[in-house]
């Protein structure tokens, strides 16, 4: 530390005494509260004018297009079991397949990597991606046998995973950009990790989200006349969408919008928990999706709030939004 | 011998014309270089070590805070040389603003190059189409809040509930969303109202800090101990505490905001697991362990 630095940091020194490092550094700090101010500014004044703004807070659906786009390889690899033309892969058959992914699923990773671990100390021998996603390659056709062979089947005939077919749609998907209407301009490229990811989706739990897909021979013909000859599935984003928890909460379940002539919907219904700290909540305004001057007159009354904690109202991730209107 | 005694002598006063308080120095960028190169290789040495550990939020806040000291430095260097303490002190404030600037900047051009900030760049950019949910709950929530908010104990978050049963956002996440949470209880007003005066408050406290104390950061030998300079160095501390915490509120809020990308770094004070609270007050704590010089004693 230099001897500029030394003695007088008293109120007086400011003008009178040697100026120190110190006070220049207490001086900049400063600058973080108009900046602050400015964020305000910014947020209050400017934003709501972007049109980008409009579509980040008047969705109410998030939908990973990365995701959906992983999902979709799947439509084309999920073919007819006697049509499927090469075995499950092994791990390094994984890394031939798709050679762009090798350095992400090699488990290997680069020399940052490496002094991570160094630093972390970490010598725990965990299974690379490629060995992980063939076990769920295998654990996903089981799956399909199962789901496409049992009884009660939603699907027309025996389906099975194809490999090959796979390969190209993943090669595919990687190198085309995914565009939404919502974001003109905006391209999401499709990550080796989100194709890793789509297959553990479709694995987990013994294959659970199969139940969730369109499959042929229960989707209707007027909505299978836009699928491929040979395809047996489709996956869109609804079935990976998060609705807005927030539009209508569960436990505030409104119903009973009896009233036509009115410009807004008002409930005349809810249910909820039998607590008073519930039935406060979901008589607000806002909780109806209302504005406080569109009030209605009559309170809307609370209902079924022992029914409430039955099996017929709970709610659960994604069916948040059971406003009955 | 003659010779190397009359170089030693103008050398020693090369270095008293140097030393010598007031004296007028000339502008020479390479001094600068060497003026501010010590604090330019901590800095250095700190951005290397996050970008090996990974660490991007805490990165993000010393690369903020990091740059009120090169300006003080800067500050500092121009001051020795023209004197002039106004114009000294608008340049500390000015720099600090450009190199926040800067730093943004660099922040939406090159943070691509992380996969994590790649992620959280596009879920700023594309908050209802991007992998990552977050910013998509934390908008939802800013807008289904009331003006003067749902009321301590009525806030729909989904705390401890098991993820499958609400919703809404988990509370490890709630954390980081300190400022949305506030919008939710209270309102915007007093979020607002409360951010503003936690900077403030912070600021207030290192600047009346600063002007009780005196001496070098550092160490010295009195009396047979080992005993600090005349508290300098709980200054600095001080100093360092606030101008982190200040990026800290600053970088926390813009990401709630959906300004700048959420970063997983809490509002100073508080936090999820409340490590934040205790390392935040054993600071503050530490800062306000000051001896205040003791009033003059009026005459009589």
């Amino acid at each position: 530390m230099p001897s500029h630095q030394r003695s007088g940091a008293s109120p007086a020194c400011l003008l009178n005494g040697p100026i120190t490092l110190l006070e220049f550094a207490i001086a900049a700090s400063v600058a973080v509260v108009p900046l602050l101010l400015v964020v305000l500014v910014v947020v209050a004044e400017m934003r709501p004018s972007d049109p980008s703004a409009k579509a980040r807070t008047n969705g109410n659906q998030h939908v990973s297009l990365r995701e959906v786009a992983a999902l979709k390889t799947f439509e084309r690899a999920i073919v007819r079991r006697d049509a499927v033309t090469a075995a499950l892969p092994t791990p390094d058959a994984l890394l031939d397949g798709v050679p762009q992914c090798r350095a992400d699923w090699d488990g290997r990773g680069g020399t940052m990597h490496r002094i991570r671990q160094l630093l972390a100390r970490s010598h725990q021998a965990t299974l690379s991606p490629a060995q992980r996603m063939a076990a769920q390659f295998e654990e996903l056709d089981a799956a399909l046998k199962r789901f496409s062979t049992g009884a009660n089947r939603r699907v027309g005939d025996a389906v099975g995973f194809d490999v090959r077919r796979w390969y190209d749609a993943v090669r595919v998907t990687l190198q085309a950009p995914v565009e939404s209407a919502e974001y003109p301009g905006r391209r999401f490229m499709v990550l080796c990790s989100d194709v890793a990811r789509a297959v553990a989706t479709l694995s987990r739990g013994d294959g659970r989200m199969l139940a969730a897909l369109a499959w042929r021979g229960t989707v209707v013909d007027r909505a299978m006349a836009r699928w491929r000859p040979e395809q047996y599935v489709e996956i869109s984003a609804q079935q990976v969408a998060r609705g807005n928890p927030w539009s209508g909460l569960a436990g505030c379940i409104y119903m009973g919008f009896s009233a036509p002539e009115a410009d807004v919907a008002m409930p005349e219904y809810f249910v909820a928990a039998a607590r008073a700290a519930a039935t406060r909540l979901c008589n607000r305004p806002a909780m109806m999706g209302v504005a406080a001057s569109d009030r209605p007159a009559a309170r809307p009354v609370g209902l079924l709030d022992e029914g409430a904690r039955t099996c017929r109202w709970m709610t659960s991730a994604g069916a948040s939004r059971h406003r009955l209107r | 011998m003659a010779d190397r005694r009359r170089r030693l002598v103008l050398l020693s006063a090369r270095h008293a014309i140097r030393r010598t308080p007031g004296a007028r120095r000339p502008l020479d960028p390479l001094s600068l270089v060497r003026y501010v190169w010590p604090l330019l290789f901590v800095v250095l040495v700190l951005i290397g070590t996050m970008l090996v550990t990974r660490d991007m939020g805490p990165l993000l806040i010393a690369g903020y805070g990091a740059g009120a000291f090169v300006a003080a430095s800067i500050a500092m260097w121009w001051h020795e040389r023209h004197r002039a303490t106004g114009a000294a002190f608008a340049i500390a404030v000015a720099l600090f603003v450009l190199w926040i600037l800067a730093t943004t900047l660099a922040l939406f051009e090159l943070g691509s190059i992380d996969d994590v900030t790649a992620a959280r760049l596009e879920n700023l950019a594309a908050p209802m189409a991007s992998a990552n949910d977050q910013l998509a709950l934390v908008s939802w929530f800013q807008s289904a809040a009331p003006p003067t908010g749902f009321g301590l104990g009525n806030v729909p978050w989904c705390g401890y509930a098991i993820a499958r049963g609400c919703a809404g956002v988990p509370a490890q996440i709630q954390s980081d969303y300190t400022f949305t949470a506030l919008v939710g209880a209270f309102g915007w007003t007093f979020a607002w109202a409360m951010t503003i005066g936690c900077a403030v408050w912070l600021h207030r406290l290192v600047r009346h800090h600063g002007r009780v104390t005196r001496g070098e950061p550092r160490f010295i030998m009195a009396r047979g101990r080992v005993i600090n300079d005349d508290q300098a160095f709980l200054s600095w501390l001080a100093v360092a505490w606030v101008v982190l915490a200040l990026c800290q509120l600053a970088v926390t809020v813009a990401g709630n905001l959906a300004v700048l990308p959420l970063t997983g770094v809490t509002f100073p004070f508080v936090s999820f697991g409340m490590t934040s609270l205790l390392v935040n007050l054993a600071l503050l704590a530490l800062c306000l362990h000051i001896n205040v010089p003791g009033q003059a004693p009026h005459a009589s």
